[in-house]
């Protein structure tokens, strides 16, 4: 009986998975350091035993450089900025990943509906998906901060409703071309209702595109919120995100460099290890560009 | 017994987008086309490719959706029953794609694949389907130590008895076996011909086979029908088609099996895209004995001898018009 379930088999597409994975080199280093920024932000706390909203003395603490007392130095409030990052790095990643899980649902529906149903319905669809690309989202998200104060919450919900669209459209192409091939044909064929078919067989060969655009989205999706949070449209103070505290240091580049240059640095590594882990399951995958 | 009456089923493709529905974009696949399926009977389906066998035999089990006629089955007209109402007799009729190694899904192994097929038996508990899933796989000699691979990690061969299977685990009356032999080499080929022979006695099978190798089909066929462009326009019993084809177009066939390159008959794109008309024998742009009678007028489906029938005007002249046959049983 064990072969008759279906872990075994996906047990099996794993275990193929990880192998060819582990080949690839840059992406793992990638991976190593998303986990252990992820488990440093979550486990601030233990890490860091300044506050990141308190503020030091404004006469002695102000601007200091990185020591091993304040790791990253201080701002101008002279908050201590090892702590500020990292906080504010929880934010960052928790918005960006929350976003990316969003608009992966809202586009694997939309264009798993749209590819299946064809016709009218995938018409009407496909015209709704573009003039909600065109619709320029900056000025929307402009618009809703002015009107609430916005919060991370808000932040997720407006990022996610002017990105899916992308997903919507891969999942769409996939879906149209698997709901021809012979398997999924044969599936129907057997009496298998429409909704098992779509499920079954056409859901889970659909997922690989979403899974290699994922980590590319959230690394999309961490320099959109902190280029809203440097504007000032973002995360609001007294909160930290990686794009507000480079705000912070936007005045002082030259005199304490750091408050801008550190952040900065964390948004690019965590950027960058996002793509190229994009990159290796793309290749681990098998899936052409 | 008939067990499948197919009665003038059409299925066009049209171009179409969300504001019109453009009439030159037609392509008539298949045209018309009227056939008995005898129970119990291996009916062979000849034709070159493009000349809409698959599309027919996907028709039939609305795999894609007819145009228009009527299937009738057990007294209903199949075709009048909308696509929640048809599931339940989808088991009765199952099909044999043409290429084994695109008709598993990838992420399936060979038991999940069997599993699945014998689920729609919803009688069966647990441990029944297991003892099915063994039995099937015996049923086309395969070892029970696939069951935890890949169809793709098959043989060609074995991918395609493991079609079979999968098409037999829902024990149906009718299977369309779509070009089995296709993608196959001599020795495979014989294997799965004789697997296909055994299997439609043991099991009372009604067979619908699907080729162009008309050596496969003289060794399997009880009768044969032959497609042009859509249409039947020869069918008769083997000994009839072998022995005595009328059509020019079934002799052609039959001329190619010995020899490979006749120039008199070669195909050319020219002919492939003569388009279809409703005005002349279809085959006149190719035929040697054609008439201007053949180019200005449809031949009819007529009666050559029992059982047997051709659509050419040579044959025709003696006997008063009909309005177009239908293709009788025996």
């Amino acid at each position: 009986m064990m072969w008759a379930g279906r872990t075994k088999e996906t047990v099996f597409f794993k275990r193929r998975f990880w192998r060819q994975f582990k080949k690839q080199k840059p992406a793992l280093i990638c991976l190593s350091f998303i986990l252990l920024l992820g488990i440093a932000t979550t486990f601030s706390a233990y890490l860091t035993g300044y506050q990141p909203d308190v503020q030091g003395n404004l006469v002695t603490e102000r601007y200091q450089k990185p020591s091993l007392q304040h790791y990253f130095g201080t701002d101008k409030f002279g908050r201590d900025l090892f702590s500020r990052v990292l906080y504010g790095g929880r934010i960052s990643l928790t918005i960006a990943l929350s976003v990316v899980l969003l608009a992966l649902s809202i586009g694997l529906m939309y264009g798993m509906i749209a590819g299946y149903y064809g016709g009218i319905v995938d018409a009407v669809m496909m015209r709704f998906l573009d003039f909600w690309l065109a619709f320029p989202a900056i000025f929307l998200i402009m618009t809703v901060v002015a009107l609430f104060r916005p919060n991370p919450f808000i932040l997720i919900v407006l990022l996610s409703v002017t990105s899916w669209m992308e997903t919507a459209r891969l999942v769409r192409a996939e879906v149209l071309s698997l709901k021809s091939r012979e398997f999924v044909l044969a599936a129907k064929g057997l009496g298998i209702s429409d909704m098992q078919v779509l499920l079954k067989h056409i859901l889970p060969n659909s997922l690989n595109p979403i899974f290699v655009s994922a980590p590319l989205k959230v690394g999309e999706m961490i320099l959109l919120e902190s280029a809203l949070s440097f504007l000032g449209i973002g995360v609001q103070p007294p909160m930290a995100s990686w794009g507000s505290i480079i705000n912070d240091g936007r005045d002082v580049l030259l005199q304490a460099w750091w408050v801008a240059a550190i952040p900065g640095l964390f948004i690019v590594l965590t950027v960058l290890s996002f793509n190229l882990i994009g990159e290796g399951l793309r290749e681990s995958m098998g899936i052409r560009k | 017994m008939i067990l499948l009456k197919i009665k003038h089923l059409s299925k066009t493709y049209s171009e179409k987008n969300l504001f019109s529905r453009s009439r030159k974009a037609e392509k008539k696949v298949v045209r018309s086309v009227s056939l008995d399926v005898l129970q119990g009977e291996i009916l062979a389906l000849v034709g070159e490719s493009g000349s809409g066998k698959t599309t027919l035999a996907r028709a039939v089990l609305r795999l894609v959706e007819p145009s228009s006629g009527e299937i009738i089955y057990r007294g209903k007209d199949l075709l009048r029953l909308n696509r929640k109402q048809f599931r339940p007799y989808r088991r009765h009729f199952q099909m044999i794609f043409q290429h084994p190694d695109r008709a598993f899904d990838p992420r399936q192994t060979v038991a999940a694949v069997l599993s699945e097929a014998i689920k729609m038996n919803r009688n069966l508990g647990k441990e029944d389907r297991t003892v099915r899933t063994r039995e099937m796989l015996e049923l086309v000699h395969l070892h029970e130590n696939y069951l935890t691979r890949y169809p793709h990690e098959l043989s060609g061969g074995e991918q395609q008895r493991l079609l079979v299977a999968r098409a037999l685990a829902v024990t149906p009356e009718f299977l369309i076996a779509d070009e089995p032999t296709s993608s196959l080499d001599a020795v495979v080929k014989q294997d799965i011909l004789n697997l296909l022979i055994n299997l439609k006695e043991k099991l009372g099978l009604t067979l619908l086979f699907i080729s162009h190798d008309l050596g496969a089909v003289h060794r399997v066929a009880d009768r044969i029908a032959v497609m042009y462009k859509g249409r039947i326009i020869e069918l008769g019993s083997r000994s009839d088609i072998y022995g005595e084809a009328r059509h020019p177009y079934t002799k052609m066939l039959l001329h190619s099996i010995h020899f490979r390159k006749n120039k008199t008959s070669a195909v050319t794109e020219e002919h492939l895209s003569f388009p279809e008309t409703d005005s002349s024998c279809d085959f006149a742009p190719r035929c040697q004995e054609a008439t201007e009678y053949c180019r200005h007028k449809i031949p009819l489906f007529k009666q050559m001898s029992p059982g047997h029938r051709a659509a050419c005007h040579f044959f025709q002249q003696e006997t008063a018009e009909q309005p177009a046959a239908v293709a009788a049983g025996m």
